[in-house]
């Protein structure tokens, strides 16, 4: 881990981004490499390869280790367990699966009278979408997809390996005229390139993080990119307020404070929140000024709102004549199935996402045990047992319809420099929950037709952090534009899945790529105009 | 691996987390490097948790997983709760529970206490095997009339984070996996300490 800064911090620089997670690396590689000077602050420790320690224990180190968020509202958002901090972010131990956001996502209010729209159709991100997919390498079978769009480039790379588990989970969709196929996975099936990332070799580690690079974590992707041109990584500096000039409508540039408190300042012609769809909220409600007097960008009370998660129905069965495997693969999925927003779901509305066969660990959140939190003692021993080599799983994730109470906010207790720390409100509708009853029901019915004993649904799990600073076409209605950036100030960006304004089904983090190349690159070209 | 710093010679016995999370026994004058298993038969004191809430944590790990006192429950949390949370191995971080940790489980510990003596008279690590199940089965489903709410966390709550860290530290290791013939296939090992 790299502990103290090798070379003294700059106080001025062109591009401060706040973050060193997926979000942030893309940018820091592209404005790099557009000869800006590049200055990321990043609250967490400097990880490397080698702090990737393959345990489900020991991975705990990579969660969030700042000040605690609330989470809190009627169905509460798992946020300790879906956040990162330190380089690489969460995406440091995600789990690569990647599959893209669909059309319908994007025009979700104009189709369907719900929820919210983007500023921008898919047409306008599938260039970006394929861009990423080229650099970073996602292993899958396009043909296999009959929901993707089929302008989209073929995945670079041929589909991961399936095992049991998935095999025998697959004959029951099969049965019920359910289609699955391959995962899109950002992990490489084979050799990718000359950047000495190595194949998967099926341990299943990936949430503890990949130490060889396989899974496509921004350690082994962007960050090295940025590097190379330059850009500038430090650990321990954790951002505390955005500052403007008088007038508000110019970023001037950050306080942060380091490992040991102390408060430092740094200039900068063009500030990008790169920081979490919790700490970019936080800190723009932190940033109060005269001219932001409830926190910048926040004139019309959107920064936090709007904030989303997906549903997780996690279903489970036995498959007693066979080794399931479930030792064996990635921890993302292995294969995949997609029903649309607009496909029926008795009577409830938006998508829906199965993520079939994932590694099961005896321990951990998602291990083996806690998939009966009931048992205990010897009845939770028998059922380890069993459980271990011949239980199969999948996860169906949910859309979560952006609501305008669903919110970060800031709490009463104090964080560093006086600021106050987040609280995240949430609850699903009932779209929300009806979709995660549906899945419970079809999930529970895929497993009997798969010919799996004893099927069971676990109580409802949330995933990812999704909305909270949504970007839309007019700042009534939206904090940032099509590009993240903030409506009321030219050169102040945000960056990853808090900018989304809905959910969709689909894991976040390829979406979160190719919004962020997008920015990136307009950035870029109207780099005079922005911070002129 | 990089280099784990040694923990500063302490004569006080200490049982801590060193700069990488190693736990750091120091047992009459001589510094080592254990497993919760070995610090606990090492007779190392506690830091965070007192001697009565770790014999209660005890039989309650034990009860929630056979073999979790031989591996040491009672010295990984301990551990857990004297390190700085971002260091902190704890699947409470998991659980949204805002740091500093050592008041749920006291308050939980206490309120577990306080029930079993409520219903049997007897303090909950004294009890046989089959009373301390069914004492932990009325507190898993539900908040039971007799827990208290003096700050402790909801019973059913309190049995899920404290049967993560049974499960964690009795099957979260190689010698776990080994329990139920499952591969451990690390990229990189685990400290042979665990932690
Ligand atoms: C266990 C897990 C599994 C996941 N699996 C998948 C998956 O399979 N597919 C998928 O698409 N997505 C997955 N995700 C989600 C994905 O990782 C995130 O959507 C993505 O990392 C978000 O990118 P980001 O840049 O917005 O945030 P992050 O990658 O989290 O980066 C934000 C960074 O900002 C830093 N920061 C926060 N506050 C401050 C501050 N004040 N000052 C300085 N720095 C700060 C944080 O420490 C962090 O390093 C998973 C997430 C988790 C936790
Ligand atoms: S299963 Fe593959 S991607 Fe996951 S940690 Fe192992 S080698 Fe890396």
């Amino acid at each position: 881990m790299v502990a103290a800064p090798q070379t003294t911090i700059p106080d001025e620089t062109d591009v401060l981004i706040v973050g060193a997670g997926a979000a942030g690396c893309v940018f820091a590689a592209v404005l790099a490499q557009a000869g800006k000077s590049v200055l990321v602050l990043e609250a967490g420790p400097g990880w490397e390869d080698e702090d990737l320690i393959s345990s489900g224990i020991w991975s705990r180190k990579l969660r969030w280790g700042g000040p605690s968020t609330i989470s809190t509202g009627e169905h509460p958002a798992g946020v300790g367990f879906n956040s990162g901090w330190g380089f690489g972010g969460a995406a440091l131990h995600h789990y690569g699966t990647w599959p893209r956001m669909f059309p319908g996502d994007f025009s979700m209010a104009s189709d369907h009278g719900k929820g919210l729209d983007w500023p921008f159709s898919y047409d306008a991100l599938q260039p970006y979408y394929d861009r990423v997919q080229a650099f970073v390498g996602i292993s899958g079978d396009s043909a296999a997809e009959p929901w993707r769009p089929p302008e989209d480039a073929d995945y670079p790379l041929p589909p991961l390996a399936i095992f049991n588990q998935a095999r025998l989970i697959a004959k029951g969709f099969e049965k019920l005229g359910l289609t699955t196929a391959p995962s899109p996975m950002a992990i490489l099936s084979e050799p990718y390139g000359d950047t000495g990332r190595e194949p998967c070799i099926y341990d299943g580690w990936c949430d503890a993080g990949c130490p060889i690079g396989s899974l496509a974590n921004p350690l082994v992707t962007y960050m090295p990119a940025a590097k190379q041109h330059g850009a500038l990584f430090q650990s321990r500096a954790m951002v505390t307020h955005i500052h403007t000039n008088a007038k508000g409508d110019t970023a001037t540039g950050a306080d942060y404070v380091d490992e040991a408190s102390a408060k430092h300042q740094v200039k900068a012609k063009l500030v990008i929140l790169a920081a979490s769809t919790i700490h970019n909220p936080a800190i723009l409600l932190n940033s109060v000024s005269e001219a932001h007097p409830a926190g910048l960008g926040n004139r019309n009370d959107l920064v936090g709102r709007y904030f989303m998660t997906h549903s997780i129905a996690p279903i489970y069965g036995f498959f007693d004549d066979e080794d399931a495997e479930n030792y064996l693969g990635v921890t993302g999925a292995q294969m995949f199935n997609v029903s649309l927003k607009d496909e029926p779901k008795d009577g409830a509305f938006g998508a829906l996402q199965w993520l079939i066969g994932p590694v099961v660990k005896p321990n951990d959140l998602l291990g083996v045990a806690m998939s009966r939190a009931d048992l205990f003692g010897k009845d939770l021993e028998a059922f380890m047992q069993r459980a271990t080599r011949h239980m199969g799983v999948m996860f169906g994730f949910g859309e979560d319809i952006p609501q305008f109470d669903n919110r970060v906010e800031l709490s009463e207790s104090l964080g560093p420099d006086g600021t106050r720390l987040p609280r995240v409100v949430h609850r699903f509708d009932a779209d929300g929950l009806g979709v995660n009853t549906y899945a419970n029901t079809l999930g529970l019915s895929i497993m009997v037709a798969a010919g799996a004993n004893d099927p069971w649904a676990a109580p409802r799990a949330s995933a990812h952090l999704i909305g909270g600073t949504v970007m839309g076409q007019a700042a009534e209605t939206s904090v940032a534009d099509g590009y993240g950036q903030v409506h009321d100030v030219q050169n102040l960006f945000l960056a990853g899945p808090g900018l989304f304004p809905t959910s969709g089904s689909s894991n976040p983090n390829f979406t979160n790529h190719a919004i962020s190349l997008r920015a990136a690159e307009y950035i870029v070209e109207r780099w005079g105009g922005l911070t002129g | 691996m990089k280099n784990r710093r040694k923990a500063a010679f302490t004569r006080r016995a200490a049982l801590r987390v060193g700069s990488v999370g190693l736990i750091t026994v120091t047992v009459a004058g001589c510094q080592q490097e254990m497993t919760p298993a070995d610090a606990k038969s090492a007779g190392a004191a506690y830091q965070t948790l007192s001697d009565t809430e770790a014999l209660t944590l005890e039989a309650l790990g034990e009860t929630l997983v056979p073999g979790a006192k031989a591996a040491g429950i009672a010295p990984y949390v301990d551990a857990g709760l004297t390190a700085a949370s971002a260091d902190s191995l704890l699947m409470i971080r998991y659980l949204d529970v805002p740091a500093p940790w050592t008041g749920f489980y006291k308050t939980g510990l206490a309120a577990l206490e306080t029930f079993a003596k409520g219903q049997t008279r007897t303090n909950f690590a004294d009890l046989d095997a089959e009373t301390q199940a069914a004492l932990v089965r009325t507190i898993s489903g539900s908040q039971p009339d007799g827990w208290s709410d003096a700050g402790a966390p909801p019973a059913p709550f309190f049995y899920f984070a404290l049967r993560g860290d049974a499960i964690d530290v009795t099957w979260g290791t190689r010698k776990g996996f080994e329990t139920f013939d499952q591969p451990y296939l690390a990229h990189i090992e685990p400290p042979d300490t665990p932690w």
